[in-house]
């Protein structure tokens, strides 16, 4: 994996956390969670192939952000999507509708189908995580201050 | 004199919506917003209470069951930027609520503060814009030299919804002409300069400022969460402005190789 691929996911995910107005002092938080994100799949990617290693990229993303989250006393979803851009498959969903609309419809289904395969392993990983509970991460127990 | 008698139902419900309304229109998952406003409600002491949210509107209806108040209201909130700063401070806002640290018009007044906010530096936006579109595209494959003809183009799509598409144009033509812009951009820099590039990743990264990356998630999460209305519908914005993104670059791809020969990509 080449270096400046993580550089630029980190610095990309700050970009466009700014753009998104995410306050000032979670910028580097975002930036951390978009590179680990992207340093998973492409670690992954070899063996397991997109549709998987989205999914384990979108879980690590998930589990970091809401760890996150606790720590810094924020909304999840902050770090979530600011976390998760590199990954959303904005590219691939461009090229299919850049081949629908330029009428090469084999390449728009095959580019079609797998962003789509992408946005259901996103999906999935986010569910996933979201079903946990949230003392896992708050560090509370169950019979705790419940919320 | 009875607590509950003391409670402004048509108030206190008035105050939550205007914080759902606040949540809803940047960038907060239906969840969010339905879980918001029932603390708020609940906090103020209002227990007989219905929310229904959608990605583009608010549904409450609240009683008092002692006087037979009843408080109806709906209201429709369009489709909106994502300015998440203003999520955070109203989750702050309401972490405080329930630890009681506010009274009903100190809330109100605080939902005003943050409803103003203070929209981020242009400046910021442009070089924002411009080195995001620059990392994604080295992300997509691109080289170093891709990456810099990215944020050129970057910034010149900063400067165009900064200051034309924001203020004049709709969406749909403004992610129109902003993709076609950005090709435009792409393709001189692709067949002007010398050095190799790869024009497939070059646009790809430079289109990205205008993916709408809130929308989506928020989409995804909707679903996943089980509110399908909601995110079925930002799924749709989002693809509707997919579409018009890969409208523009088309026009401008396809003029390319009308003029230049050479195939489409």
């Amino acid at each position: 994996m080449r270096a400046e691929v993580i550089i630029a996911a980190f610095f990309g995910t700050i970009a466009f956390s700014i753009l998104y107005s995410v306050p000032s002092i979670y910028l580097l938080s975002c930036g951390f969670i978009g590179a680990m994100g992207w340093v998973v799949y492409s670690l992954l990617m070899p063996f397991l192939g997109t549709t998987a290693s989205i999914f384990f990229a979108t879980v690590a993303i998930s589990l970091i952000s809401r760890k996150m989250a606790v720590i810094r006393k924020a909304p999840e979803i902050i770090f979530l999507i600011s976390g998760i851009f590199p990954l959303v498959p904005g590219a691939g969903i461009y090229w299919t509708a850049y081949y629908l609309v330029s009428d090469q419809m084999s390449l728009a289904l095959a580019s079609g189908s797998g962003a789509f395969k992408t946005c259901l392993a996103m999906v999935l990983g986010i569910a996933v995580i979201h079903e946990l509970p949230q003392w896992i991460f708050s560090g509370r127990r169950i019979g705790g201050k419940a919320k | 004199m009875e607590t509950t008698t003391d409670i402004d139902v048509n108030r206190v419900l008035e105050v939550s919506m205007k914080a759902g309304r606040i949540l809803l229109e940047n960038g907060a998952e239906i969840f969010r917003v339905e879980d918001t406003m029932k603390r708020i409600a609940a906090h103020f002491g209002v227990e007989e209470e219905n929310f229904f949210v959608l990605s583009n509107g608010i549904f409450t209806t609240g009683s008092d069951r002692r006087e037979k108040k009843i408080f109806a209201k709906v209201e429709h909130i369009p489709v909106h930027g994502a300015d998440l700063y203003k999520v955070v401070a109203l989750n702050q806002l309401s972490r405080e609520i329930c630890l009681g640290r506010y009274t009903l018009s100190e809330v109100e007044e605080k939902l005003d503060e943050i409803k103003k906010g203070s929209p981020a530096p242009k400046a910021l936006t442009i070089l924002a814009t411009a080195l995001g579109a620059g990392c994604f595209a080295v992300l997509l494959d691109g080289t170093i030299w891709d990456g810099l003809f990215a944020a050129l183009s970057g910034l010149a799509l900063g400067l165009f919804m900064v200051f034309i598409s924001g203020k004049y144009l709709s969406k749909i033509t403004g992610n129109i002409l902003g993709a076609a812009l950005v090709s435009l951009i792409c393709v001189l820099c692709n067949d002007l300069t010398p050095v190799p590039s790869n024009m497939m990743s070059m646009i790809a990264g430079a289109i990205i400022p205008l993916v709408p990356g809130v929308a989506f998630v928020n989409g995804i999460r909707d679903i996943g969460d089980g509110d399908y209305i909601s995110g079925a519908v930002r799924l749709l914005d989002a693809t509707l402005v997919f579409i018009c993104i890969a409208t523009g670059v088309g026009v401008v791809l396809s003029f390319h190789s009308y003029f230049m020969g050479g195939i489409v990509l």
